[in-house]
């Protein structure tokens, strides 16, 4: 095998387990494109050479013992930062965790050692997994591999970035909002948000807990299928875990007569007329490969984004009175207890996160509680209810995974609200704790990736994947981004 | 609900996050925004009753045995400031109030 960066997942595994190519070549090959390439497009906040090199030496020393290491014997794996890996950093992109060294490994992590996977660097995200555009990382955007100059989306830009330039085949990432699809989807690469108790989250820094999952990237449906396999299933450690075992993800890339709904509401104004065309054309496609295409009608989707910004922050603030410069992180210098809390989480934490634990705070507070939270929830479990009637009628829901392609850095840096307003089509899934995915199914004039979004209904995963392998067949083959200038 | 920048001290105050004058004016101005946006919520007509999403499955629980946890020195390990037995705090009650 010539050019080991290029390759799959799923054909490195098989290179490796049948010795055609040791997991050491494998590990070098990605150091050398990572090495090169990170000046660039800052995917990965920590890479040690030296540990891949020793995770693929024993990988190595299994096979040559006649043992069979797993299904992803020697395929780096690149990992959101806000994943615990024993030994290893986990700053969630943030100064507040800058000098947190894990003392476990979080479950997927744990799942991927089984499996023979070996772990490459931990990648860039918005601080806390709170943002769009990995712009709120407290070091520095990730970019995005097509155009240096625009975002690689967020948070989970650095894992997302990493798998398009070849950096890694498979990257975690994780989705509260559509940190996975997002960036996936301006990327050009596969990215999916499971089912809500699908994946454990034991050992994933807490977000928001009523939304947070564990996610793949890929640059196929089959990788991504081969990482959601390795990583899901029931974790006694994880009270919202469901107990459930992955779906089967492996069904032949049809379909004939399945159903699937074009949500009205997703093609509203604010939808750029390049991405329309793109997911409008995929859509024809679908249809004319025998799937059955009707439009159907979300009315409370439009407020998914106020749902989600009243939930979100609420419960981030909650989950975020840990960082208090008692047990980890930071420390300020404070007269008092109390003043030493206010002086830590000051200096910690940047100003996005500020902005949602003050937003959470206050929707939580006294007096509002019921007017803010308590009003969202209502109006979430409506939209649960309304997007479980439209199940009964249609498969799966199609539409664009964003309302524009990558925009440029800086370009929405000063203007939260528009930058929450990015995440239109994607807050409909995690709120109401359905699985969706993102695929590229095409790039703009500009060359920029274009993503299309496929939603289930729970534990869907089945026929998702089957649509999504099918619709990649349909669609233009994943296509590398321009080599970096020198 | 308009919010300005004392209103955004009060609730830094809750949140035990230390907010600079300056920085709670540029906050009062992004917080009003986002509470304009999210106040649309109140217009949406919902059922009588309607009740709020509080989980999505059912409980799944463990089995009720011991297990092992984090050793001591694994826990203290992160900590700015220890003493091989406890994380160490500035003083908590103040010598005139007790």
């Amino acid at each position: 095998m010539s050019d080991l960066w290029q390759e799959g997942a799923t054909a490195l595994a098989a290179a490796v387990r049948s010795r055609e190519a040791s997991a050491a070549d494998v590990a070098e090959a990605h150091l050398d494109r990572a090495l090169r390439w990170n000046d660039h497009v800052e995917a990965f906040l920590h890479l040690e050479p030296e540990e891949v090199r020793r995770q693929a030496r024993e990988i190595d020393r299994r096979i040559a013992a006649g043992e069979d290491p797993g299904p992803l014997a020697g395929v780096p794996v690149a990992i959101k930062d806000n994943l615990c890996v024993r030994g290893q950093p986990a700053t969630c992109g943030s100064r507040i965790l800058e000098p947190f060294v894990p003392p476990y490994d979080a479950h997927v992590i744990e799942r991927l050692r089984g499996a023979g996977a070996v772990l490459f660097g931990k990648t860039n995200l918005d601080e806390f997994a709170m943002g769009s555009s990995t712009e709120n990382s407290a070091f520095g955007p990730t970019r995005n591999p097509f155009d240096l100059e625009r975002t690689a989306g967020g948070s989970s830009g650095g894992s997302a970035a990493a798998v398009a330039s070849g950096l890694a085949p498979l990257a975690l990432g994780s989705d509260t909002g559509g940190s996975i699809r997002q960036p996936a989807a301006l990327c050009g690469v596969v990215g999916m948000k499971p089912t809500y108790g699908l994946v454990s989250r034991y050992g994933l820094i807490a977000f928001a807990s009523s939304l947070d999952q564990i996610g793949p990237f890929g640059r196929t449906v089959d990788d991504a299928a081969l990482l959601l396999e390795t990583i899901g299933g029931p974790d006694p450690r994880d009270a919202t875990s469901a107990g459930v075992p992955v779906p089967d993800l492996r069904q032949p890339a049809d379909v004939k007569g399945l159903r699937i709904g074009v949500p009205r509401e997703c093609f509203g104004e604010g939808l750029a007329r390049d991405v329309r065309s793109l997911v409008e054309r995929a859509i024809q496609g679908l249809g004319k490969a025998g799937a059955r295409i009707e439009e159907v009608s979300l009315p409370l989707s439009v407020h998914g984004i106020a749902v989600y910004y009243i939930v979100a922050p609420s419960e981030a603030s909650s989950n975020l009175a840990r960082y208090d410069g008692v047990r980890y992180g930071l420390r300020g210098e404070g007269r008092d207890v109390e003043e030493m809390f206010s002086l830590t989480r000051g200096e910690g934490f940047g100003a996005e996160v500020k902005r949602r634990i003050l937003l959470g705070t206050f929707a939580l507070s006294s007096g509002y509680y019921e007017a803010y939270y308590g009003r969202a929830q209502k109006v979430r479990a409506a939209m649960r209810h309304e997007l479980e009637e439209c199940f009964k009628k249609v498969d799966l829901l199609v539409s664009a995974t964003t309302p524009t392609a990558a925009f440029g850095l800086g370009e929405k840096a000063d203007d939260p609200l528009a930058m929450y307003l990015s995440d239109v089509l994607t807050v409909t899934a995690p709120l109401c704790g359905v699985p969706a995915l993102s695929l590229s199914c095409g790039r703009t004039a500009k060359g920029l990736p274009v993503g299309l979004h496929l939603t289930a209904p729970r534990f869907g995963e089945s026929v998702l994947f089957r649509a999504a392998r099918a619709a990649e067949q349909l669609l233009p083959p994943f296509a590398w981004p321009p080599e970096p200038p020198r | 609900m308009a919010i300005d920048p004392a209103e955004v001290l009060r609730i830094a105050r809750l949140a035990r996050l230390k907010i600079e004058p300056d920085e709670a004016t540029r906050l009062a101005k992004d917080l009003d925004r986002i509470v304009a946006h999210i106040d649309s919520l109140k217009a949406v007509r919902l059922p009588e009753g309607a009740e709020a999403l509080t989980y999505f499955g059912k409980d799944v629980l463990r089995a009720d045995e011991p297990r092992g946890c984090l050793a001591k020195e694994d826990g203290l390990r992160n900590a700015p400031i220890q003493d091989g037995d406890f994380f160490l705090v500035p003083k908590i009650v103040d010598k005139e109030e007790s």
